[in-house]
């Protein structure tokens, strides 16, 4: 029977819808979440920045994270998801790792994975894998923030021959719209120029800044300074990544949903021109062969 | 007291736990104690696992922290950054040892130190004591 067939696949095809709109109402929730969670760290990264930028700038202060190295290596850190089925994500962040591989040809590169789908985007691009996270929690406990940070940091600071460390990470514009980016993550960037001009222009707060006063003194403070914003931009980057995975995901869910949707219609459509189809028959068999009996 | 007032925002990685007007800010630095009246000089410092004391008019209000760093801005802005921080005002002694409790019970659950995870349940440990210290001895004040 053909009709039977066809009933059957329309009862799978709904299935799948049902369990991509649960996915995809899942994935909202989370994204929600996560934005929310980025958010609420965006104050403290502002902040730490700032203090960092005015020690720098106004005492000229220096520290191992701040200086520009000289080496022949560059540590990537790619972010990417630990699940499947969020569409492009996995493939725009891989394409940015591609993409940095061939500039920077006379480095040698080592990657430090965040997600299972890293080690794959690493492997593809035959780099070196030296690290990876993959059994980290849904949003990132400070703990885990602070061991990947560790894991960044000893390495840099075990091997001179690292030039820089960078990330691979997604960066999340709106929950429509992200993008996959390669950004430099040691040395800390603190854009001294802008910040000098902003300055000149306000000589009032030039004057006020001179006065600072540390204590016990500006090295142990920049000490300090410097691991809190390091920790807060990668917790940052991880965040926006993690907003980025879900919004991608409610996007592929969606569409899924609809194909879903589209083809359960298609299919009804088929069915009841079936069912039609044999009703048809059915009728005129019996016509034939009471015509031919009369 | 004049009517100039301290902006004061306290900011973990996870949120911004305080951020009101106050009139005067006392911490515990590495050095001891020091308050921050209105019209301070700018002044950078690191803090240690301790209370922060605020007061607003005759209001105190006391936030626990677990180390950090204190700014006070030129422009009457005074920052505490820190990696944990809550507003312990309200919180009774019972809560606060129960937490503490519950800490202590799952760091002796993980005994062997060279996990990674012990170093980090001790600081939270020596951070839920500290709210303890902190709800008992506004116990005594009042």
């Amino acid at each position: 029977m053909q009709t039977k067939t066809i009933k059957q696949k329309m009862r799978s095809v709904q299935n799948i819808g049902k369990i991509t709109k649960a996915m995809e109402m899942i994935s909202v929730s989370k994204m929600k979440k996560s934005v929310q969670k980025r958010t609420a760290s965006q104050s403290f990264a502002d902040r730490s920045f700032e203090l960092l930028e005015n020690l720098h700038v106004h005492k000229n202060l220096t520290h191992p994270y701040l200086e520009t190295r000289k080496g022949n290596k560059i540590l990537l850190v790619i972010i990417a998801s630990n699940k499947g089925l969020c569409g492009g994500y996995n493939m725009n962040v891989s394409k940015q790792v591609t993409q940095f591989k061939n500039e920077h040809t006379n480095f040698t590169i080592d990657a430090i994975a965040v997600g299972k789908q890293s080690e794959k985007i690493a492997r593809r691009n035959d780099i070196n894998v030296i690290a990876s996270f993959n059994e980290l929690s849904d949003y990132y406990t400070s703990g885990e923030v602070r061991s990947v940070l560790k894991t960044i940091t000893d390495t840099y600071d075990n091997d001179d021959n690292y030039q820089s460390v960078v990330v691979a990470y997604t960066q999340f514009v709106s929950s429509l719209s992200f993008d996959a980016t390669v950004t430099p993550f040691i040395p800390l960037k603190v854009d001294v120029a802008q910040k000098l001009a902003h300055i000149e222009a306000d000589t009032n707060s030039k004057r006020k800044f001179a006065l600072y006063s540390f204590e016990p003194d500006e090295q142990s403070v920049l000490n300090a300074a410097v691991p809190a914003v390091l920790m807060t931009v990668i917790y940052q980057l991880l965040l926006e990544s993690l907003a980025s995975e879900h919004s991608a995901r409610v996007m592929a869910m969606r569409n899924a949903s609809d194909n879903a949707s589209d083809m359960y219609d298609e299919l009804k459509l088929n069915f009841n021109r079936a069912r039609q189809a044999a009703i048809t028959q059915e009728i005129s068999e019996i016509v034939g062969g009471s015509s031919a009996v009369s | 007291m004049s009517d100039k007032q301290l902006q004061l925002t306290v900011a973990t990685p996870l949120a911004e736990v305080y951020k009101e007007m106050v009139d005067q800010i006392t911490v515990t630095t590495a050095n001891g104690e020091i308050t921050i009246l209105p019209d301070h000089v700018p002044l950078v410092v690191p803090l240690d696992l301790g209370q922060v004391m605020v007061k607003k008019g005759n209001h105190e209000e006391f936030l626990s922290i677990e180390g950090g760093i204190l700014e006070v801005r030129h422009t009457h802005d005074v920052v505490i950054l820190s990696n944990r921080a809550d507003n312990v005002s309200k919180l009774d002694i019972q809560t606060a040892e129960d937490a503490y409790q519950r800490a202590k019970d799952l760091m002796q659950e993980k005994l062997d130190p060279n996990e990674t995870e012990y170093a980090a349940l001790e600081k939270k440990m020596a951070y839920e004591l500290n709210k303890v210290k902190i709800a008992s001895r506004r116990g005594q004040r009042r």
